[in-house]
């Protein structure tokens, strides 16, 4: 290691009093700049450079798209990885390497404390996503197991395997929970939690999951399950697990970024702060919700595309363009969706539409 | 402004109204209820036995007359529909009227004079006709439902045209995004013609609603559908009568190296052609393809296509865009960006200002659909026969080619991208101006439409 930005950020995610954001985000910038050729060449083509900007609001912000064309990181990785593969082939696959391992993971426990366990419950976590040994090249497969050995106790599990979720396994780990009382997280993917959901629905299984467990779900359904809207799901979530609305979190996070975003209504609820759902930011993240068609920001509770800075790229690139749309809400914001290519006003087609079938 | 978007048979009448609102104008439709539908389709059927005893030549007199004054800028229902067009489609104010004038302009007496030649002077349809036995009569279906998308007013609209020819009813299912055009047309058909304008009813609903869309499939005799491959695979799927579907399809220019001393020009067509209805038809060039070898290289007409771009943004301003459609065009232009600074030979021309359009020479000649909304990828090749390879992989969806060659290439060209798969050939620069009669995705509608009945036995006078 020995990079001072490292220090510098690892000591700011420690401890965000210490040091600005601002101050540490245009060293950041300058870092990379010098660090990373392919973004170098992006930074020159909009004639910016670190000496000439003093807001980290200027500092150019790369598409999550050119994660899967070019090589981003700013040292040798120790770990690299890739978007979920579909049938596209390699160009389409983002990929994003970390040179140090130990700043994703800085921010991301602490993270996960603070909206997952505020109140310092140590539960027996249920994941409904593949291992790390099943796939090694998945950020959320990492994510989990690293929060599975810091957070979880001995019983914790996986559930989807080689052969699909099994589905025996994890409803005899529910009911297990129900008759020892002690607390779960059931940790996975939207879609594997809707598989799991319709075969409770069709054996007509309901749990009443001991108090203080609690659920995290992300992504969409990628065509994976059916596709059912967020409020569905939730009251899914009450209906078969018997977990309240306000103990299931959303986590919304990407390959492309080392940090992580968490509902904020678990910690809200503990701190008994009624106020609506929406995604914390961490202090060592800022996002802006932009205008997508002249990246002006957006007015206060529009619809824009969002940006994230975010410290934990530190070994990559720290502004990331992302193709989600999203509001600015309470202290943080809410996603509204992935953009999914422009949708087709009629008979004609787009990229999107058309690689799919090829 | 709130204006009427449906149109009924006159006789039709106590349905509930609902508002769509679209920014600063409201749309009244029915409430459509399925047995609002077999209502509907009562009158249609009964109305179109008296549209049958109509010769198609007065037909089409008629229907020449209602294009006409589409085209005429002063008429009261022209002037409604560049009001309140432009809120509705998102398209801008001066392509909403430039596109009325485009896709009325295809209606001219002469077009109809085309149609009725390939209905064979419509004698077919009023009689059994041939000498001897076998005698042959055509029949148009009695009543056709045609599911619309909403990309370009006027989609859709030779479909209608044909079967009233034809002699046939039709139930306009219009799209969410333009709900009101076909509305507005048939008002004016019923203006002019009442007896035609009871054989018309436009109507607007969500699509995949089962229940009214099997009320309508199970009443009609032929179902002609514009839209997404997905959307035309589940109305197949529902529908047992005679079904036409329109699905995906895309189309690109080529541009041969003997014309490109006229560069400036065939540019300014490519780019109109793009600049046409947002690119948003199914006719606009995705691709543009320039021949190496010609006086100026395929990277320098990319700039040329950029500049004309840039002109036509200003005499025909782009629509406006939703967060989804500007984060698209901002992925497709990161994309290539990312593939210059890997070392890939792509260069960008991007508009100015926002997102109004894109233009982006990539040397890898393969074909490459574009995200749309002004935005032309200009590919090199060393010979435009090369175009037989580059295609084949997207011989099903290929519509419409915009050449610029000299005439001694033309038939050659014209054959090659016949066989692979392409529907029209046309001069680049009038891609947006199908003839009536074109062989729309490769078929002819009418022959589509009619279902002949021979006849052996011997008849009396």
């Amino acid at each position: 290691m020995g990079e001072p930005i490292v220090e510098r950020v690892l000591g700011f995610i420690r401890d965000p009093g210490r040091d600005g954001f601002d101050r540490l985000a245009l060293e950041a910038f300058a870092f990379q700049y010098a660090r990373n050729p392919a973004y170098r060449g992006f930074c020159d083509g909009r004639g910016i450079t670190p000496d000439r900007i003093t807001d980290w609001r200027e500092i150019p912000a790369l598409s999550t798209t050119a994660f899967k064309v070019l090589d981003l990181t700013c040292a040798p990785p120790e770990h690299v990885f890739f978007t979920s593969g579909t049938s596209q082939g390699a160009e389409r696959r983002g990929r994003h390497g970390f040179p140090w391992l130990e700043v994703y993971h800085a921010s991301l426990l602490p993270n996960f404390a603070t909206y997952l366990l505020p109140d310092g419950v140590r539960p027996r976590m249920l994941i409904l996503a593949p291992s790390p040994d099943l796939l090694s090249t998945s950020s959320l497969s990492h994510m989990l197991e690293v929060v599975r050995k810091t957070y979880g106790t001995e019983r914790s599990a996986y559930f989807l395997g080689a052969n699909g979720l099994d589905v025996p396994g994890l409803a005899r780990a529910l009911r297990e929970a129900e008759a020892d009382q002690e607390p779960v997280c059931l940790l996975g993917t939207s879609f594997g939690f809707v598989q799991f959901l319709d075969a409770c629905l069709s054996e007509g299984w309901r749990f009443r999951l001991p108090a203080k467990s609690r659920l995290m779900d992300t992504g969409g359904f990628k065509g994976r399950s059916r596709a059912i809207s967020r409020r569905e799901l939730m009251r899914l979530y009450t209906e078969v697990f018997g977990i309240a609305e306000a103990f299931c979190v959303n986590e919304y996070g990407m390959t492309e970024m080392g940090s992580q975003f968490y509902d904020t209504t678990l910690r809200d609820r503990l701190l008994g702060r009624p106020r609506p759902r929406f995604k914390g930011v961490p202090p060592w993240v800022r996002t802006r919700v932009l205008d997508p068609a002249t990246l002006s920001e957006a007015p206060e509770g529009a619809v824009g595309v969002l940006l994230h800075y975010d410290l934990a790229n530190c070994g990559s690139v720290m502004a990331v363009e992302t193709e989600d749309l999203g509001f600015s809400i309470g202290e943080g914001f809410e996603v509204v969706g992935r953009a999914p290519g422009a949708e087709t006003r009629g008979c004609s087609l787009t990229a999107d539409e058309l690689q799919e079938r090829r | 402004m709130t204006i009427d978007a449906y149109h009924l048979p006159a006789a039709v009448s106590g349905f509930e109204t609902e508002s769509l609102s679209f920014a600063e104008v409201t749309l009244r439709v029915p409430r459509v209820t399925p047995s609002l539908l077999a209502e509907v389709i009562r009158h249609l059927e009964s109305a179109r036995e008296r549209l049958r005893k109509r010769r198609a030549e007065d037909i089409a007199a008629v229907l020449a007359e209602v294009f006409r004054r589409w085209r005429d800028r002063t008429e009261p229902l022209r002037l409604a529909a560049e009001a309140a067009l432009p809120a509705v489609t998102r398209f801008s104010q001066g392509m909403v009227a430039h596109g009325l004038d485009l896709v009325c302009g295809g209606y001219r007496p002469e077009a109809f004079k085309d149609v009725l030649e390939a209905l064979g002077g419509g004698d077919a349809l009023e009689g059994f006709v041939g000498r001897r036995t076998p005698s042959s009569r055509a029949y148009g279906p009695a009543v056709t439902a045609h599911v619309l998308a909403g990309n370009i007013p006027g989609v859709g609209l030779p479909g209608v045209v044909t079967s009233i020819l034809l002699g046939s009813a039709s139930l306009v299912k219009t799209a969410s995004a333009d709900p009101l055009f076909p509305a507005l047309w048939a008002a004016s058909v019923a203006r002019q013609d009442p007896v035609i304008g009871d054989c018309l009813a436009v109507l607007t609903w969500r699509g995949g609603r089962t229940d009214l869309e099997a009320a309508v499939f199970d009443r009609v005799d032929a179902v002609v559908a514009y839209g997404s491959d997905r959307t035309i695979q589940d109305l197949r799927a529902r529908v047992r009568c005679r079904f036409l579907g329109h699905g995906h399809r895309v189309s690109l220019g080529a541009v041969g190296r003997d014309v490109l001393s006229q560069a400036e020009e065939i540019a300014d067509r490519a780019a109109y052609d793009a600049s046409l209805f947002d690119q948003q038809g199914c006719l606009s060039p995705h691709c543009v393809y320039v021949e190496e070898g010609g006086s100026i290289g395929p990277r320098d007409f990319a700039a040329l296509v950029a500049s004309a771009l840039a002109r036509w943004a200003e005499r025909l301003p782009p629509g406006s865009l939703t967060p989804e459609e500007a984060v698209a065009i901002r992925t497709f232009r990161a994309g290539y960006e990312a593939r210059g600074l890997a070392g890939k030979d792509v260069t960008l021309f991007v508009s100015p200002r926002g997102l109004d359009w894109t233009v982006i020479y990539e040397g890898d000649p393969a074909f490459t659909p574009s995200c749309l909304f002004r935005t032309v990828v200009v590919k090199p090749v060393p010979d435009l026969a090369e175009l037989a390879s580059l295609l084949r992989p997207w011989g099903p969806y290929l519509q419409a080619a915009g050449v610029a060659v000299t005439a001694e290439r033309a038939g050659s060209l014209a054959d090659m991208l016949g066989q692979a798969g392409v529907s029209r050939i046309c001069p680049i620069g009038r891609m947006q101006m199908p003839p009536l009669t074109w062989h729309q995705d490769g078929r002819v509608l009418l022959q589509d439409l009619v279902r002949w009945t021979d006849v052996e036995i011997e008849r009396g006078r």
